[in-house]
């Protein structure tokens, strides 16, 4: 796997695979924006770390021991997911809190880990692995942009039946009709 | 529960903005959005049962894993009966019918209701949750299929074929109808309201 390749697909991961505008997952989560720019940064780089280590554990279960059950993926998955944010925010506990005050926990068990570990047993073992950061960054990216898109929507110019979350939805349509150009 | 009930019909934003993923991406058929919503019901339903029965023996710190593997196990079993009735519909799903099992919505429901409430408490939030988001999924993809792909339960609308805009049935479409659905039920709650107020 070359360099540009890598490069290509981090830079996927950004625009034309961008898992909570164009795929839906992980939506809601992004869409729960109250919380600063700092703390959406954390939050997304603590889930990209979680996406990346949920995948260096779930791709070789799925390949090894999971080929003659499959109906177990879910299941399997989810407890590894569980397990990794888990042992995540035990470890770095102090940090997380020291930046932001919201469960993290409750935060990265979301759709996008979880459909990312699915996507991801399509793939080779190191496509994966970049696949998984390039997705976590693209994560990152559109959280920060929603928490930023929060503070700066004027309410008052926004006619009543559109405020709050109708004007983010079409807000969040934009950004996909451009990222949809790549 | 009756005050539950009433807040989840006020303000129906938080519970969207939760479900805001698995609404839009299954919202493009209407066929998808119909065994979507069958999904979230049944899982809110069994997982509200049995979670209402379990509280009591739960531990506190190990409620969000325990809460999270009752609520995987009965996607599980809803995935593999669907896989067996309807495969076709599951293939639309993908991956969105899997991640259910981590949607905020249900472990909201779970932990807020189910484990601090009885069962009939909890069924019967489980039952008005999940019959809201069904009828969300089912007005957007009626929208959606008709004007994105001209047509209606997979079968074509002859008159539609020449006029169909095919940015519905997409990501984008996804995002613009369910704001206008919103706005719609807000425009239309605050109707009612200026009703009864004049009446």
């Amino acid at each position: 796997m070359t360099l540009e390749i890598i490069l290509g697909i981090i830079l996927a991961g950004l625009l034309s695979n961008n898992y909570p505008l164009l795929h839906f997952l992980g939506t809601g989560a992004v869409l729960e924006n109250e919380r600063s720019n700092k703390r959406s940064l954390v939050l997304g780089l603590g889930t990209t770390l979680v996406m990346l280590i949920a995948t260096l554990i779930t791709w070789p279960i799925n390949t090894y021991l999971l080929a003659k059950a499959s109906y177990l993926q879910t299941l399997v998955f989810v407890c590894v997911v569980l397990v990794v944010v888990e042992v995540f925010h035990l470890i770095e506990h102090n940090v997380i809190e020291k930046f932001c005050k919201v469960d993290f926990t409750k935060f990265a068990i979301n759709g996008a880990v979880l459909g990312l570990c699915i996507h991801n047993t399509h793939l080779g073992f190191v496509e994966a692995l970049v696949t998984s950061i390039g997705v976590g960054f693209g994560f990152t990216v559109v959280l920060a942009v929603f928490s930023a898109l929060e503070h700066r929507v004027d309410d008052d110019a926004v006619p009543y039946s559109f405020r709050g979350l109708p004007i983010h939805l079409l807000t969040a349509g934009m950004i996909v009709l451009a990222l949809l150009c790549f | 529960m009756s005050n539950k009930i009433y807040m989840l019909r006020k303000t129906p934003s938080p519970l969207l903005v939760l479900a805001a993923g698995f609404v839009m991406a299954s919202s493009s058929d209407v066929r998808a959005a119909l065994a979507m919503g069958i999904a979230v019901i049944v899982t809110l339903l069994l997982s509200s049962i049995v979670i209402s029965a379990l509280h009591n023996i739960i531990p506190t710190n190990a409620r969000l894993p325990i809460y999270v593997l009752i609520i995987t196990g009965f996607v599980t079993l809803i995935d593999m009966l669907m896989q067996a009735w309807c495969p076709v519909v599951v293939e639309m799903l993908g991956v969105h019918l899997a991640c259910l099992s981590v949607s905020a919505v249900i472990f909201r429901d779970a932990d807020e209701v189910a484990g601090c409430h009885g069962e009939f408490e909890s069924i019967a939030v489980s039952l008005v949750t999940g019959g809201f988001l069904t009828a969300i999924m089912l007005v957007c993809a009626l929208i959606r299929e008709f004007f994105g792909n001209a047509s209606i339960w997979g079968i074509n609308v002859g008159f539609m074929s020449n006029y169909k805009i095919s940015a519905l049935a997409g990501a984008f479409g996804g995002y613009l109808v369910l704001a206008l659905v919103l706005a719609g039920i807000r425009k239309l709650g605050a109707y009612i309201n200026s009703r009864k107020e004049n009446a």
